[in-house]
């Protein structure tokens, strides 16, 4: 790999190299951009990515003036805001797909003015694009301009190039990146998985992957290493639900160690992500979309209640969404909305002496402590902590900035969130194959191998480090593209 | 870098300037004394002003009101990468059109990439230094780490500095090392020792009154680790890199004459700076003779990396240079022009003045004269007028006289003089309509310039001989004979004018029209007064006539209490 990187380092045209999943690709970035003299631009597609990239830069000693890691979206969105007179772009959040479609259009044209082409060429010695799978046709007009101007090197998987942008055409792996760039090499050390000495996990991953790429299927009942555990799934929904609960509720692994439990990515298996995390009554908590469309929805609620009877209840509700057990631990007067009287039988005195605060003067303040005192009751668990606790950041943005309304500082609170990525505190997580696409875990489950596509089942077997175990109602997968 | 436009306001003596600078090595400032040349100098160096220490006073505001927010903005063309890198200055290029000299948002085809860079103070005294892309942006910060890569210097009436190796002079610049500190600091100790070698013979005074110092404190209770003396206190030897200067032999060249002091300095400036530079020099002729300041502009000419403003009093600096280096400011209660000599279609013209009338250029109000003999008949009412009657001379009233050499050119120089922002009065002959015509004259008087042009088409000496009470006249014809020394050829020469029943006995001559008028021709017509020392001394010898109130209705003084008026209150 070394030697990958002094190639990229001094490959001048554009270039691409294919990165299976856990291979070493941001260690091959990182390692290739420490060996670039001048400043290396690096894009990638989301803010999770920027922080590992960031990460591993730093673990590898790049100095930070080598490098400027930045999304696709952001620095297209900063570049035409910046020359709106010859952009023509003045939007500065583009509202959605369609619009971030035309910034890019935009940002495309700006990038043939002659002077834009200066500053490029003064700015950077050379581009990196990373998950390259993930470009939008537009995003990849984008890169090709920029590579008339510096060395371009791509990297990416097309067997993990699963899309949730709906109006957004994707690259074609072949027409677009094998017809325009260079093949530069290819990673072939699993390393996600030698470094932890799962060598076999990864030789049988590797294995795996030949036969997805040859439309070939995978048989669960041939010879496979200790590390790769298969649990037939029954076929009738109650019973795989069942299964799927027993096998998360029951997985032993080390105390330290991550787990991810994994559903494919369409809106039925989302919510069944939020159904499977309630069942399992707070041992797991499934993770959230970054656009948090759960979160806005609890605070337009909150912001359209008429009156604070109303808004303590929208709170409650949302209380429900996240932890399991609330009405029952709550009194009755309380989920009505009502000021109780505290006295020695009141349920949960704590929680509702805090909800008789928010409703004397309902603050984002009040809102929170009353949402945090559930949180500390002894029978309630938390279900999905991610959104819970970007429920509780909003309010205390709120909180620390009255001048602005609630869905302003969810707003600011959200742009933050987007740059800092998630807060990976939880152990033991249930997310779909598109959130969790990037991230790494020490054990994997697949809860329902045979429901996902080809690609998807690509991402879902690659995400343990240590350890996969297939849920499957059949042993022999044989995925659908 | 250079810089393509200035924008100052309320800057000391500057309510208002907006200049879009030619595209030239060399722009040389001339104006009248107060025009705010150098304020403009002060204005980009403090823009540029490589350390993040500035102090500003009230001093600094326009009419001294630190109400009024001092901006101080440029844009800066031929940018080095380092400003255009998208971490640095990449999203804020402004665009520079050097054909319209004007700027726009964003950089383009046929544009210069720029940037807008803007110093404002406002009442606090605090500077900020920023990078802005639209008027009402805050900007980001324009680091002084960047402001010096502009390497923007001014070298002033003293340029000491930049002969030591103190940070941020040009030897300095040379040279950044900090291994010397240890040296330098050992230097001090040195000193301190060599001192202690000597206090038996030197110090024994000081040491005795350091002793009842001593005493004083035992007896309060202050703790006297050792004993008191007197020492030299090593804060007070001082010896940092400021005091590094460059030596010839043991002399400091901060010794050297001023003008040699500066040359030197450009000189260093020139080869240190082999990267873009912006060189301010102010009052570049200052301590250098003629045939140094020819050289030192060569230097600066020839110097394709630097961008020089140059301010000159010095008609020699003006000779050395050409119409297009110069610039004219002019000063209007504040509101600063600054106009470019060259003129599209008068450059030509122009060029030829400064080599011959340098002077005039360098006042606000410009007379210009037919001939030598307008110009030295001028000079003598002058001297009159100061030491006679008392009244501001032309020089305090900013008025400066121009040969035009001819009546021919009165009317060009003069209109070329106007549209570079003069204030311009004529003072011609109407004795031949050919070379400047009544026509000639109402044009001008038009453009809103003043003309003195002799009635009856005459010309001043005729005029001089025909107004003038009778003793005057004669006082002009001794004074012409002093002139020449030669009576038998001035009375030749009148007598061909004259003609029939001429008296050759001029002590016997009465006052006659026909007399009178042969005088004036003879004058004119031999030239008596046609060389400037003549005139003045001519103009001298009548002066005191002028104010005759048995003339004062004559056209000559009516004419001249009008140029008289335009000199005192334009």
């Amino acid at each position: 790999m070394c030697e990958l990187s002094a190639v990229l380092a001094a490959h001048l045209g554009a270039g691409y190299v294919v990165a299976p999943a856990g291979y070493g690709k941001t260690h091959l970035i990182a390692a290739s951009t420490a060996r670039s003299e001048r400043r290396q631009m690096i894009l990638t597609h989301t803010y999770a990515g920027v922080n590992a990239l960031r990460a591993k830069m730093r673990a590898l000693g790049v100095s930070d003036r080598q490098y400027r890691i930045d999304t696709i979206a952001s620095w297209s969105l900063r570049l035409a805001l910046s020359y709106q007179q010859t952009s023509g772009w003045t939007e500065e959040r583009p509202a959605d797909n369609a619009r971030w479609s035309a910034l890019y259009e935009d940002v495309a044209q700006l990038l043939d003015q002659e002077f834009i082409r200066r500053i490029v060429r003064a700015s950077y010695g050379g581009l990196y694009v990373d998950e390259y799978q993930d470009c939008s046709v537009a995003q990849h007009a984008i890169v090709l301009r920029l590579a008339r101007d510096l060395p371009c090197r791509i990297l990416g998987d097309p067997l993990q190039g699963i899309f949730d942008f709906a109006g957004q055409d994707s690259i074609d792996w072949t027409r677009d990146v094998e017809g325009h760039f260079e093949r530069l090499g290819t990673l072939e050390v699993p390393h996600r998985w030698d470094q932890v000495g799962a060598n076999d996990l990864g030789a049988w991953l590797r294995d795996a992957r030949t036969r997805l790429e040859g439309g070939q299927p995978i048989d669960l009942n041939a010879a496979r290493p200790d590390s790769v555990r298969y649990v037939h799934g029954p076929a009738d929904p109650q019973g795989l639900i069942q299964s799927q609960g027993n096998t998360c509720r029951y997985f032993e692994c080390d105390g330290a160690h991550k787990i991810i439990a994994i559903h494919g990515g369409s809106q039925e298996y989302k919510v069944k992500c939020h159904t499977l995390s309630r069942n399992l009554g707070g041992r797991y908590s499934s993770i959230e979309e970054v656009e948090g469309k759960d979160l806005f929805s609890f605070i337009r609620k909150v912001e359209e209640a008429g009156t604070d009877a109303d808004r303590l209840k929208e709170i409650i509700e949302f209380a429900k969404r996240c932890m399991t057990a609330v009405d029952a631990n709550l009194p009755a007067g309380t989920r009505r909305g009502e000021h109780v009287n505290i006295q020695v039988n009141t349920r949960n005195p704590n929680a509702a002496r805090m909800a008789n605060t928010y409703l004397a003067a309902p603050s984002a303040d009040a809102a929170r402590s009353f949402l945090l005192a559930l949180k500390k009751t002894a029978a309630v668990e938390i279900v999905r902590s991610d959104l819970f606790h970007r429920a509780l950041g909003v309010l205390g943005k709120s909180a620390l900035h009255p001048e602005l309304s609630l869905s302003e500082a969810a707003e600011l609170y959200q742009g933050e969130f987007r740059y800092k990525g998630r807060p990976v505190g939880r152990r033991k997580l249930i997310g779909t194959t598109l959130l969790v696409k990037g991230l790494e875990f020490d054990h994997a489950i697949v809860l329902d191998a045979t429901s996902l596509s080809r690609k998807e089942l690509y991402v879902a077997l690659t995400r343990g480090a240590r350890s996969l175990t297939i849920i499957s109602r059949n042993a022999v997968l044989n995925p659908e593209d | 870098m250079r810089i393509r436009y200035i924008s100052v306001r309320n800057f000391r003596g500057i309510r208002e300037l907006d200049w879009s600078v030619p595209d030239r090595n060399m722009v040389c400032l001339i104006g009248r004394g107060d025009s705010t040349k150098s304020t403009i100098l002060e204005a980009i160096r403090r823009l540029f002003h490589p350390q993040w220490n500035l102090s500003f006073d009230d001093s600094d505001f326009h009419l001294c009101t630190p109400d009024n927010t001092i901006k101080i903005e440029a844009v800066l063309g031929d940018l080095s990468d380092a400003f255009r890198d998208l971490e640095k200055y990449g999203h804020s290029l402004c665009g520079w059109d050097r054909d319209r000299l004007a700027r726009t948002d964003d950089p383009g085809d046929g544009l210069e990439d720029a940037l807008r860079v803007r110093l404002t103070v406002a009442g606090d005294l605090e500077p900020t230094w920023s990078v802005i892309k639209n008027d009402d942006d805050e900007g980001i910060q324009f680091k002084a780490t960047d402001r010096a890569k502009v390497a923007v210097s001014l070298i002033g009436a003293t340029s000491d500095r930049h002969l030591t190796w103190s940070r941020g002079s040009i030897l300095g610049q040379l040279a950044e090392t900090e291994n010397i500190m240890s040296s330098l600091a050992g230097a001090a100790r040195a000193a301190k020792a060599a001192l202690e070698d000597r206090r038996d013979d030197d110090l024994t005074d000081f040491d005795a009154v350091a002793s009842s110092a001593e005493r004083t404190a035992r007896a309060l209770g202050v703790n006297v680790s050792v004993s008191y003396k007197a020492h030299l206190d090593t804060d007070a030897i001082n010896v940092r890199r400021a005091g590094l200067a460059l030596h010839d032999g043991d002399m400091p060249l901060r010794r050297l004459g001023l003008g040699s002091k500066r040359m030197l300095t450009t000189g260093l400036q020139k080869q240190a700076l082999q990267s873009p530079h912006v060189t301010l020099f102010d009052e570049v002729e200052v301590g250098l003779e003629p045939h140094r300041i020819a050289r030192l502009l060569k230097h600066l000419s020839d110097d394709a990396n630097g961008q020089y403003f140059l301010t000159t009093h010095s008609p020699v600096v003006l000779r050395e240079l050409t119409v297009d280096d110069l610039h004219i400011v002019h000063c209007d209660h504040g509101r600063i022009n600054v106009v470019a000599a060259n003129k599209p279609g008068i450059a030509d013209s122009v060029q030829g003045k400064i080599r011959s009338g340098a002077e005039a250029f360098l006042a606000p109000k410009i007379v210009v004269c037919e001939g030598a003999t307008e110009v030295g008949f001028l000079r003598g009412l002058d001297d009159h007028w100061v030491s006679e009657e008392n009244r501001n001379s032309f020089a305090y009233q900013g008025v400066a006289l121009f040969d035009a050499n001819g009546g021919n050119k009165v009317r060009e120089i003069a209109e070329n003089l106007k549209a570079l922002g003069y204030h311009v009065a004529v003072l011609a002959d109407s004795d031949a309509p050919a070379e400047f015509s009544d026509a000639d004259a109402q044009a001008l008087r038009d453009a809103g310039i003043t003309v003195v042009k002799w009635n009856d088409a005459l010309s001043i000496e005729e005029r001089v001989f025909a107004d003038l009470s009778w003793a005057a006249v004669m006082a002009s014809f001794n004074a012409a004979r002093r002139l020449w020394n030669d009576d038998a050829r001035l009375v030749d020469q009148v007598q061909s004018k004259f003609g029939q029943g001429f008296n050759r006995d001029f002590e016997a001559w009465e006052d006659s029209p026909a007399l009178r008028t042969a005088l004036g021709k003879a004058a004119k017509a031999s030239e008596w007064f046609k060389r400037q020392s003549r005139a003045r001394e001519w103009a001298d010898a009548i002066s005191g006539h002028l104010d005759d109130n048995a003339i004062r209705e004559s056209d000559l003084v009516r004419q001249l209490t009008s140029l008289r008026g335009w000199i005192d209150n334009v």
